[in-house]
């Protein structure tokens, strides 16, 4: 028992009909309950062939064809290959700078 | 319908327990329901029964706080499934009417869609009361009239009275051109809201539309000085895209602003020829003049996309971080709206005027839009879908690939993939 989805606004022309977004200070919460969490109603994949009753509520339980990763591991994976370069490029470092006191310690013994 | 108390609620029964929608013509406000929330709504809103528990008092509660005080026009119209149906998102009946009253127009403007011109034909006056009537009953609550110029039509004032006082909501697409002071009246008393079309500033208007910028921006304060809901209907083509950025800055100069409604450029009547579809535009280029137009409009208006530029929005949607499925719809043609021509011919939009999908002369509204050819429409729909979208997009259920009879806009997911 919810509010799937309010919407407002005068519509001027059919073709317009579907969408309206409404400035920041005029969006309503109506798009919070539009995840029904129990039994949603029957959603089947529009097709050419199909011949079951359809919902026009459907919208609402339409489950996503395929799910984004969350903003979480991209900003974990940005952090892994962050991580790497920086493990790489600091062995680089250390390289140079154990040649470098290798050489310092070669050139006194090189002069006696 | 009952009377009760001064409350006025009007119920349509339909086949099916799919849930409903209440509708209140205060700034047109659609609430959607599921099925116990709409049979909870009933009882209480129309039957006047007391909430039936808890979670009935607390969606009452809910619904009182989103609906106007006055509940007098309330309308509760159920939502059935329509067997043989191939789309996901149908309404029971239409909610919206384009009606074309007339093809006439003063202007004969060289990129009209419509084809209209001074000798144009304007629909009889007893085939629009009966247009009215069959809308009615059929369940429709809003009516957008359109033309040619419907300011020429005769009974133009005494249409939107007569579509008020049959319940529902008249909205208006004009030139301005010739509007008397009774038609403003008629205009402020009678509309949810008016549009003027733009498609440029200045002399860029001009080259599309005869009146010229000034007449057109003495329009705009008439209109606004009677208090009318004003919309802008920005058509974008390949032709003015670059001039969105100018019409971004104008339209931020008038105030108060119902609404900014972009629309795409289709290649019927005299528009064919004119000018090309965004379609043939790299799709990168398109998005970011409307990208950019949407962020400074945004906090202003309200701001709304023609079906047809779905595959556009899809893109919107997911950089501006709107909530999937809040504002992502396809083609409403013949799934949640119809054009109607003067002639009374039936069309899943009014930029398809040799589509018809039947007379409403010799067939009801209900027959036309469960008949074959609405069918037939729809599963064109569903096909372009099927075919034109890839598995893997996230909105091609919702988006449905955009106009179903021409591309008209590019598509993220088709310039990556295809």
């Amino acid at each position: 028992m919810k509010i799937l989805r309010i919407r407002r606004g005068y519509t001027t022309n059919s073709s317009s009909a579907s969408q309206y977004v409404p400035p920041p200070n005029m969006q309503t919460p109506a798009a919070a309950p539009t995840q029904p969490a129990e039994t949603p109603p029957p959603n089947p994949a529009p097709t050419a062939t199909a011949t079951a009753p359809v919902a026009p509520v459907a919208v609402t339980a339409m489950p996503a064809k395929e799910t984004q990763p969350p903003p979480a591991q991209g900003l974990s994976n940005t952090l892994l290959v962050g991580g790497l370069a920086a493990t790489v490029a600091l062995a680089f470092a250390v390289e140079r700078i154990v040649r470098m006191i290798f050489r310092s310690l070669r050139k006194p013994q090189d002069e006696e | 319908m009952r009377s009760d108390g001064g409350t006025r609620e009007i119920l349509f029964r339909r086949e099916g327990e799919r849930g409903g929608f209440i509708f209140h013509p205060a700034d047109a406000t659609f609430i959607h329901l599921d099925g116990q929330g709409f049979a909870a709504a009933v009882d209480t809103l129309h039957l006047g029964k007391p909430p039936a528990d808890e979670a009935s008092q607390a969606l009452i509660d809910s619904l009182r706080a989103e609906l106007p005080p006055d509940r007098g026009l309330t309308r509760l119209l159920e939502l059935a499934a329509v067997p043989d149906e191939t789309l996901s998102h149908l309404f029971a009946m239409p909610t919206l009417m384009d009606f074309q009253i007339t093809e006439r127009c003063p202007s004969n403007c060289p990129q009209c869609y419509a084809a209209s011109g001074p000798a144009g034909r304007h629909a009889a006056w007893d085939d629009a009361r009966h247009a009215f009537a069959a809308m009615r009953e059929a369940g429709v609550c809003q009516v957008a009239i359109g033309g040619g110029e419907p300011l020429t039509h005769p009974q133009f004032p005494e249409m939107l009275a007569l579509i008020r006082d049959l319940g529902m909501v008249p909205n208006v697409t004009t030139t301005g051109i010739g509007m008397t002071r009774l038609q403003r009246t008629a205009l402020a008393r009678h509309c949810g809201a008016v549009a003027l079309s733009l498609e440029g500033v200045g002399e860029r208007f001009a080259l599309r539309r005869r009146q010229g910028f000034a007449a057109f921006q003495e329009t705009v304060a008439a209109l606004l000085e009677a208090g009318i809901n004003l919309v802008f209907q920005i058509t974008l083509s390949a032709g003015n895209i670059d001039d969105l950025p100018d019409i971004a800055d104008y339209l931020t100069t008038v105030s108060p602003l119902y609404g900014v409604i972009f629309l795409a450029h289709k290649p019927v009547g005299r528009a064919t020829g004119y000018d090309a579809p965004l379609s043939t535009l790299p799709f990168a280029a398109v998005y970011r003049h409307v990208a950019a137009a949407m962020e400074r409009l945004h906090p202003l208006t309200r701001v709304g996309f023609d079906c047809c530029l779905t595959p556009l929005v899809a893109a919107l949607e997911a950089d501006l971080g709107f909530a999937p499925d809040t504002i992502l719809e396809g083609c409403s043609g013949a799934r949640g709206s119809l054009g109607l021509t003067p002639g009374l011919d039936v069309v899943p939009c009014t930029f398809l005027p040799h589509e018809s999908l039947g007379n409403l002369r010799t067939h009801s509204l209900h027959d036309i839009w469960h008949g074959p050819a609405a069918q037939a429409f729809r599963k064109r729909l569903s096909d372009r879908e099927r075919y034109n979208c890839g598995t893997d997009c996230r909105v091609s259920h919702v988006c449905l690939g955009g106009c179903p009879i021409w591309d008209l806009v590019g598509c993220r997911w088709r310039e990556a993939h295809c």
